[in-house]
């Protein structure tokens, strides 16, 4: 399975939407964020590599922390080196040695967050509750209804109050799952750890699971 | 051949434009320009402009044998003919199934950064200024590719794909060209990394082999104190990222807001 989390809009939240959802799923989360890396980060191949032609995808999986993981470059230069549509086939290698993968795309609609819902077989979208991500999450929507993903949830992030989830899931026509404003997530986040890994009660830990629930119902119809 | 039939109905303070396209044989990817002195107001869907509207026309495809009708208002007096063919091509497929990675990256453009962009790799070493907004509408890319057409990449952009739409590297991705801050946040922040710089030196033990010697010793007061201001910093700095998140979501929700109200109902 190659789940894609994707949203439009940069800042919503998309990478540690991936990075949780990846261990609530015992996936590999790949950081297919080509011109910026979001995800934690050490030397050894990393994505820009893999996509140069310099290191084969097995080389650069991370297998030492709480979550596998294929970074991604750090440079300019790496960026501009890396074959886009190599991200396909890197992505497939990756799910064949490791069962699932969940690709943390781009923000916006060029070929970089194309080719993330070319490769996946379903994909959550992440956005806030603003109307500028929402309306950037319901263009992804359309492009992946172009390019086959289909969508198995939207994952409505950093909220504070009550979310109109059915309004929501309607518009997107997935169910919606709020993910709270959450200090235990945000500092999870920043030390490279799951939330579930350090606050396992918290409920964005919940939320988490919910959402990985519906991704795993997705893909088994 | 394709056969465009438009017509203009005249509003209060703007024209309203229909048409039809029919007359392919195969499947046919359209583009058609407004004509009208005045930006393409598009039929929208869920506020957003509807797919493959942008300022100046629509590009869609139009299937074999059969009659698609488009139409928009624009804020311009009528001209005759409002709407004209502006290139023809094969279409893929009836549908907008992507067949294969290389379509999918024909269509939506590399999201690679343009030469100029990377440090040394040619004589200005700046970026491209491209538009730099996330969250690029896909309504935008045809307006992008003709102002990309002329821009040289290169003969190293060897991609055969690459070549086929323009990398300005910085709309839909996150932008390659930095932001600019105002001059005293610029200062604050420079001062705030220049003690991180000192408090990492100190860190890896490296006091006294850094160039400038400016690193405290370890247990020293100078290094407490360091350590009091980062803590502070820290503080600042995070306190600073909620407020200026919550600034930015308000101000782009101002902004669709007046730009909603500028359309009329």
């Amino acid at each position: 399975m190659i789940l894609a989390v994707a949203g439009g809009k940069g800042g919503v939240g998309k990478s540690t939407v991936a990075y949780n959802l990846a261990a609530e799923l015992d996936a590999v989360a790949v950081d297919a964020d080509l011109g910026m890396a979001d995800l934690p980060h050490d030397h050894g191949p990393d994505l820009h590599d893999v996509l140069a032609g310099r290191a084969t995808p097995r080389e650069a999986v991370r297998e030492a922390g709480p979550v596998a993981l294929v970074p991604c470059g750090r440079t300019l230069a790496g960026a501009r080196a890396a074959d886009p549509a190599a991200l396909v086939e890197a992505l497939e290698r990756v799910e064949r040695a490791h069962g699932r993968v969940v690709v943390d795309a781009p923000a916006g609609l060029r070929a970089d967050v194309g080719l993330a819902l070319y490769a996946a077989d379903s994909c959550v979208l992440v956005t806030s509750d603003r109307e500028a991500a929402l309306a950037d999450a319901l263009r992804v929507r359309a492009l992946a209804r172009r390019l086959d993903a289909g969508l198995a949830g939207v994952a409505v992030n950093r909220v504070l109050g009550d979310v109109p989830t059915a309004a929501l899931a309607d518009c997107f026509g997935a169910p919606a799952v709020p993910i709270p404003e959450s200090e235990v997530l945000a500092v999870a986040q920043r030390n490279g750890q799951p939330v579930a890994a350090i606050a396992p009660e918290s409920s964005a830990a919940a939320q988490f699971r919910t959402l990985a629930a519906r991704c795993q119902s997705t893909n088994s119809v | 051949m394709v056969n465009l039939r438009a017509r203009t109905v005249g509003l209060q303070d703007a024209t309203l434009v229909t048409a039809t396209l029919e007359g392919a044989t195969v499947p046919t990817r359209v583009t058609v320009q407004n004509r009208l002195a005045g930006p393409v107001w598009p039929p929208r869907r869920g506020g957003v402009p509807a797919e493959g509207w942008d300022e100046s026309g629509w590009e869609g495809v139009l299937p074999a044998g059969e009659t698609v009708a488009i139409g928009y208002a624009c804020p311009a007096p009528a001209v005759d003919p409002p709407l004209e063919v502006a290139a023809t091509e094969p279409a893929e497929a009836t549908g907008e199934a992507f067949g294969s990675a290389a379509s999918v990256l024909r269509a939506l453009g590399s999201p690679a950064p343009p030469r100029k962009a990377v440090p040394g790799a040619g004589p200005d070493g700046d970026g491209e200024a491209g538009p730099d907004r996330v969250g690029q509408r896909t309504s935008d890319r045809s307006a992008e590719n003709a102002r990309h057409e002329a821009d040289d990449e290169g003969p190293e952009d060897g991609h055969a794909l690459a070549a086929a739409g323009p990398s300005s590297g910085g709309s839909g991705c996150v932008p390659m060209v930095e932001v600019e801050l105002p001059e005293a946040v610029v200062s604050w922040l420079d001062q705030v990394e220049t003690r991180l710089e000192r408090a990492e030196a100190l860190a890896d033990g490296e006091a006294g082999s850094r160039p400038t010697g400016s690193a405290p010793q370890a247990g020293s007061p100078a290094a407490r104190r360091l350590e009091e201001r980062l803590a502070g910093d820290a503080e600042q700095l995070r306190e600073l990222t909620k407020r200026a998140t919550a600034l930015a979501d308000r101000a782009e929700r101002a902004e669709a807001a007046i730009a909603t109200r500028e359309r009329p109902a």
